[in-house]
């Protein structure tokens, strides 16, 4: 009976020293194989640097903002490395300034927050009066594409001209878009038809692309969009015509402009003119210009802009710049 | 046992502590894909607003989405500089949780707070060009986790191995332990061991009817045993009487041989009652008869009698002969056989004297069985010596031994002889007492002077020092 107690009690203690071992082996490696981690001490008394306002203009940079003609996402992208191009060659860094809408950027560029920008037609009509802003080049389109309000409808409806639009849903980009409202306002206030009973309703979509996109997927029953805008589309995607369809054709108006500050130094804005007259001369810069769809810039002539003007009075008249 | 235990803990440690840290790898790997899917929704929805500097809409969209998992501390956005834009914190970014943020471009940072472990997971806005999404999480609970995992695979494990080392010690009480002890008192059996020595071995109920089985074999193996014994005996003292009766008609020889000498010796003295000189010569001669006759019988008796005696002992060779031609003579006149023995060393053996007596007699009586058709029978005895053995050697000119029945002579129950002459048994029985006392009995691959068979008795030789010391 001793014999069987003592091996009980060896067979305890050896089972007793296992048991440490395991333990002690698997906290071992377990502390072993944790990375050394860093303890940050979270001191909410110590207050993190506050971002700069960029409102205040350094010398050594020039403030470029692009009229959301395309989505600001889709903006940014595309019209990124003509900024940087540009900034470059007049020796600036560049601060790619972008607002939420044609107004947004009107406001900042009248409030002195832009030196630079590729608007809409709209914006240059709206901010003409402030005596702020200066035309500097204009684009020239490729394949010669001329700059048009158009009408679009989903190719498989039954609207085939501005009269079957009755009790439909408009699809408009912007309130200060020249070819995306003021020029549509006009042709259907002209034509008789009361923007606000004729149609079931209007939606601002914000861009032309998306103006576009409303379309094809049926969000709005037509639109009005820039033709630019919609040339550069089918370029990417050549089966979109298989989609939509062209209802109505605007005359030709003056393309989105290059402006300047008013307050901008000659100097500068005589590199910058330069600069962008000149950036067809080369290989980069023939491919940063067809990415955006444009051959060359041009001086901006002030003509080009008068039809512009003209409508836009008789939009101001029509009630158009208290709409919507 | 131990080996077991080192061979279970070489295999299973590893593999429990690979599996702890896959278990923490898993859950560190499924609280990275939380942060990294929320961290990717909000870069998705900011574009627009980073763009525009629109922070007020930036922070709305931080603060919704960071309330749909309870584990983040805290969401911010910083730019490319690794400025902070706009953050969850109720208060101001804390500094050094920026400098830990700016460190490097790594997805996923660790580190540690006074709150516990935070998983930081960065995801890029646009290719980094608008700046990055920072979410961060509590790894509290996970890590709780994969310690309560942990706690319970070492548990698991120590549980584990108790039974295994309870069962093994069961197992060796119950089963190893009455087994080896049943092994070695098989192994020790000895047919001359007492069986009330054999050990009482308890252990399963199936190891005790195995060790019963073992102890009522050993039982009905003793008894056989005995009973070989027996019939043993039995055969030898047949044998003994089987060549006693051979014998018989030479013993008639070895008495009427004599009987008529003295008859005649009598009957001269009966005619010359008072003649001195007769009696001179034939009382003597009488005597000698008498005293034949008695020593005949004497050794006659003595051999058959003998079998009771077990014990060996130093025995000169030329009593042995002696014996044997006492015992053979008759048998030998009888059958005009021309004996011929030879001792050409005296020396002492150690044997039984009857046991061996017998063998030599079987030896002789089957060479007087194999020559008996001869013209001119002929066998020949003849004892030599070397340091350690005695040799006897009963050589005939007999037909010999067939060669295909050379390996079977030795056999109980094998005979040449026809009908219902031979037993059989002479040849085994006399090998077997040889041996017993550490010699042996063989058969001649070769006569060496006779054409016949030649038989050789071996047996131990004892020096005569050896024998005189003892």
């Amino acid at each position: 009976m001793d014999l069987k107690k003592s091996g009980i009690g060896k067979t305890i203690a050896l089972l007793s020293v296992i048991a440490v071992i395991i333990f002690a082996f698997f906290a071992v490696l377990t502390k072993f194989y944790t990375p050394a981690e860093p303890f940050v001490d979270i001191d909410f008394a110590t207050t993190a640097p506050e971002r700069e306002n960029t409102a205040q203009n350094p010398s050594d940079e020039l403030r470029f903002a692009v009229a959301t003609m395309w989505s600001v996402e889709s903006t940014f992208t595309m019209y990124q490395r003509l900024i940087d191009r540009i900034c470059t060659d007049v020796g600036l860094q560049d601060s790619f300034v972008l607002r939420s809408s044609y107004g947004s950027l009107r406001k900042a560029i009248e409030n002195g927050e832009v030196d630079a920008a590729f608007v809409c037609t709209g914006p240059y009509i709206y901010a003409l009066p402030s005596g702020k802003i200066k035309l500097l080049v204009e684009p020239l389109f490729v394949d010669d594409h001329q700059y048009h309000s158009v009408i679009i409808a989903p190719s498989g409806s039954n609207i085939e001209s501005i009269k079957d639009l009755e009790g439909t849903v408009l699809g408009l980009s912007d309130p200060e878009s020249f070819t995306g409202c003021m020029v549509p306002y006009v042709m259907f206030t002209e034509s008789g038809y009361d923007i606000d009973t004729y149609f079931e309703k209007v939606i601002f979509t914000g861009s032309h692309d998306r103006t576009i996109h409303a379309v094809e997927r049926g969000i709005v029953s037509a639109a009005a969009v820039h033709s630019v805008v919609l040339e550069s589309a089918k370029r990417e995607d050549p089966a979109l015509m298989d989609r939509i369809k062209v209802i109505w054709t605007s005359e030709t108006f003056g393309p989105p402009p290059i402006i300047i500050a008013a307050e901008m130094e000659d100097s500068l804005a005589d590199s910058l003119r330069e600069a962008f007259i000149n950036m067809h001369n080369d290989e980069d810069g023939r491919m940063i210009l067809s990415s955006i769809g444009i051959e060359r810039f041009l001086p901006a002539d002030e003509k080009n802009y008068d039809t512009a003007i003209e409508l836009y009075e008789r939009y101001k008249k029509l009630g158009g710049s208290n709409w919507p | 046992m131990r080996v077991g235990l080192i061979t279970l803990l070489i295999i299973f440690l590893p593999i429990g502590l690979h599996f702890i840290f896959s278990v923490k790898v898993s859950a560190e790997k499924s609280l990275f894909d939380r942060g990294h899917n929320l961290a990717s929704s909000i870069a998705a929805q900011t574009v627009d607003k980073l763009l525009v500097g629109d922070k007020l809409s930036l922070l709305d969209i931080i603060e919704n989405l960071s309330g749909t998992d309870e584990d983040v501390l805290y969401v911010c956005l910083t730019d490319p500089n690794g400025d902070v834009i706009v953050h969850t914190y109720s208060v101001t970014f804390p500094e050094n949780l920026k400098n830990v943020l700016n460190e490097n471009d790594e997805p996923m940072k660790l580190y540690r707070t006074f709150q516990g472990a935070v998983m930081n997971v960065s995801v890029p806005v646009m290719s980094g060009q608008l700046g990055t999404v920072n979410v961060g999480l509590s790894r509290n609970e996970s890590i709780a986790a994969s310690r309560h995992l942990a706690i319970i695979l070492v548990l698991g494990l120590v549980s584990g191995l108790f039974i295994i080392v309870i069962g093994a010690r069961f197992i060796t009480l119950k089963v190893s332990r009455p087994l080896n002890s049943l092994e070695q008192t098989v192994s020790h059996f000895s047919p001359y061991g007492s069986r009330t020595d054999w050990p009482e071995i308890k252990g399963t109920r199936e190891v005790s009817s195995l060790a019963d089985g073992f102890r009522e074999m050993v039982c009905r193996l003793d008894a056989l045993e005995h009973e070989r014994k027996i019939t043993e005996a039995h055969m030898v003292h047949t044998e003994r009487l089987a060549a006693l009766g051979e014998l018989a008609a030479g013993l008639t020889h070895e008495i009427r041989n004599p009987l008529d000498g003295m008859l005649e010796c009598v009957r001269y003295l009966e005619s010359n009652p008072d003649n001195e000189a007769f009696k001179e010569k034939y009382l003597p001669m009488i005597r000698n008869g008498l005293q034949r006759i008695n020593d005949v019988m004497r050794h006659m008796l003595t051999y058959a009698r003998s079998g009771s005696e077990t014990n060996s002992d130093a025995c000169p060779t030329y009593e042995l002969i002696d014996s044997l031609e006492l015992m053979l003579k008759g048998k030998i006149e009888a059958n005009n056989i021309h004996l011929t023995k030879k001792e050409s060393l005296k020396c002492i053996c150690y044997c039984n004297k009857h046991e061996t007596l017998q063998a030599s007699l079987n030896l002789v009586l089957n060479a007087i069985d194999a020559v008996k058709e001869n013209e001119a029978p002929e066998i020949d005895v003849e004892i030599r010596c070397d340091p350690n053995w005695v040799y006897l050697t009963v050589e005939d000119n007999g037909p010999g031994i067939y060669e295909l029945n050379r390996e079977k002579v030795f056999e109980p129950f094998f005979t040449t002889k026809p009908g219902d002459e031979g037993t059989g048994l002479g040849l085994a029985i006399s090998r077997q007492l040889m041996r017993a006392v550490g010699g042996d009995l063989e058969l001649s691959a070769e006569p060496k002077k006779l054409s016949g068979a030649s038989f050789i008795i071996r047996i131990p030789r004892v020096l005569e020092e050896e024998c005189c010391n003892a």
